[in-house]
């Protein structure tokens, strides 16, 4: 029996049941891709909500010169604990992937299950903050604005914590490895990329 | 340009990016007022866009394969034998110094609604790869592997970047139902890579 090689013609020569496959012009694989466009459509929406914000409190005329309008105040500290403890989850979510990248599931498992308890953390916090806040949402146009933005960034945080328990559950049941690790990964990317949006809505609504 | 969200651990450097600039603008907004955060915003984020742009991308920051080893990655489907794998790899190498990289997919069901403990396929995996190396280690080719998911195309590009492999070579029975053959592979690794992608049928 001899060996042959031949160059993969574009034309499948065998009987082809079902739809044809799907045309693939890009060079990034489906997976990669997915996640682009559904973090990019993340910022647009992230973007509309700060769009909002900009406008209730720089362009209209009837703007206080104080933010939030007195009597009101935003509950600065807990959201810097809150802050802390976010950040802190990034770097337990990257000790994770790197651990499985060395085949560490161990790791794997203690950096996830710590990442799940400090993301539950920062969602108990901010449950507690609106409890105690002081206003509503119909005490005025930047409380709207400040439930709206805070809000939207918890539900990506529930999001993201559905994310790494699936991943967890998967990796107590061993399915990651140092070269198959994609499920774990794909919702690193997108915890950091939460991490990310809630600096940026820390400094912005809260500090500045 | 560098994509900031390539991987995990390049997200990672984005939230600390992120961190640094945002304390710089919170310490300007806090010291001289909105207008002076706005402006530390804009500096910032053209300072991070700068640092993202200029940083050559994945595919233009492999280096390129020098001096006359040949760099090759191998992917074997589930119903090759190591014999036949490397007496064809070696032929392609015609005696020269290489480095070679043998990847064999762990093939798992696809259709299942949850996914399975998948170790029983990685298992078999490892042995049909332990076996391709004993063969081209016997053939006097020296090879590294590594089992990849029933996709492997992630796996088969890190491999490539990571050796600088000047071509892919994926061997098959010429009537292997393998899932990844089905699935197209050998046309996306050639979407995906910018190195020759052949394809092995070994009848």
């Amino acid at each position: 029996m001899s060996a042959h090689a031949e160059a993969l013609g574009h034309e499948h020569g065998h009987d082809h049941h079902g739809p044809p496959a799907a045309n693939r012009s890009s060079r990034f694989d489906a997976a990669t891709l997915g996640m682009f466009l559904f973090i990019g459509s993340e910022a647009m929406l992230f973007g509309a909500f700060f769009t909002a914000y900009f406008f209730v409190r720089v362009v209209n005329p009837d703007a206080s010169e104080i933010w939030p309008p007195a009597p009101f105040e935003f509950p600065v500290f807990v959201a810097a604990v809150n802050t802390a403890i976010l950040v802190t989850s990034s770097f337990t979510m990257h000790w994770a992937t790197q651990a499985i990248r060395r085949d560490d599931r161990a790791g794997l498992k203690a950096g996830l299950v710590l990442t799940i308890a400090l993301g539950l953390a920062f969602l108990v916090t901010q449950a507690i903050e609106y409890a105690h806040v002081g206003f509503n949402t119909g005490d005025g146009a930047f409380a709207s604005v400040f439930f709206g933005l805070t809000g939207l960034h918890g539900a990506h945080v529930a999001v993201g914590l559905s994310l790494l328990v699936i991943s967890a559950i998967r990796a107590f049941r061993g399915h990651f490895s140092s070269s198959h690790y994609h499920g774990v990964e794909l919702p690193g990317i997108y915890w950091h990329f939460v991490d990310v949006m809630w600096i940026v809505v820390y400094v912005t609504v809260y500090l500045v | 340009v560098e994509n900031p969200l390539r991987s995990e651990a390049s997200a990672f450097r984005l939230v600390l990016f992120t961190l640094g600039a945002f304390a710089v603008v919170a310490v300007a907004g806090l010291v001289w007022g909105g207008w002076a955060a706005f402006a530390a915003w804009l500096a910032v984020t053209a300072g991070v866009v700068a640092h993202y742009a200029t940083r050559p991308g994945t595919s233009e920051r492999r280096p390129r394969r020098s001096g006359a080893e040949v760099r090759v990655v191998v992917v074997v489907d589930e119903t090759t034998d190591g014999d036949r794998i490397a007496g064809h790899v070696a032929a392609s190498l015609s005696g020269r110094p290489a480095r070679v990289v043998v990847i064999a997919p762990a093939v798992t069901w696809q259709g299942r609604p949850w996914p399975d403990d998948a170790d029983a396929e990685r298992a078999e995996a490892q042995e049909r790869l332990e076996a391709a190396l004993a063969r081209l280690a016997s053939a006097g080719i020296a090879a590294e592997g590594r089992v990849g998911s029933a996709d492997p195309l992630e796996t088969v590009a890190d491999a490539v970047a990571e050796i600088a492999a000047g071509r892919v070579l994926v061997v098959v029975h010429p009537r292997a139902d393998a899932s990844w053959a089905e699935g197209g592979l050998v046309e996306r690794l050639r979407e995906r890579l910018d190195v020759p992608v052949e394809q092995i049928a070994l009848g």
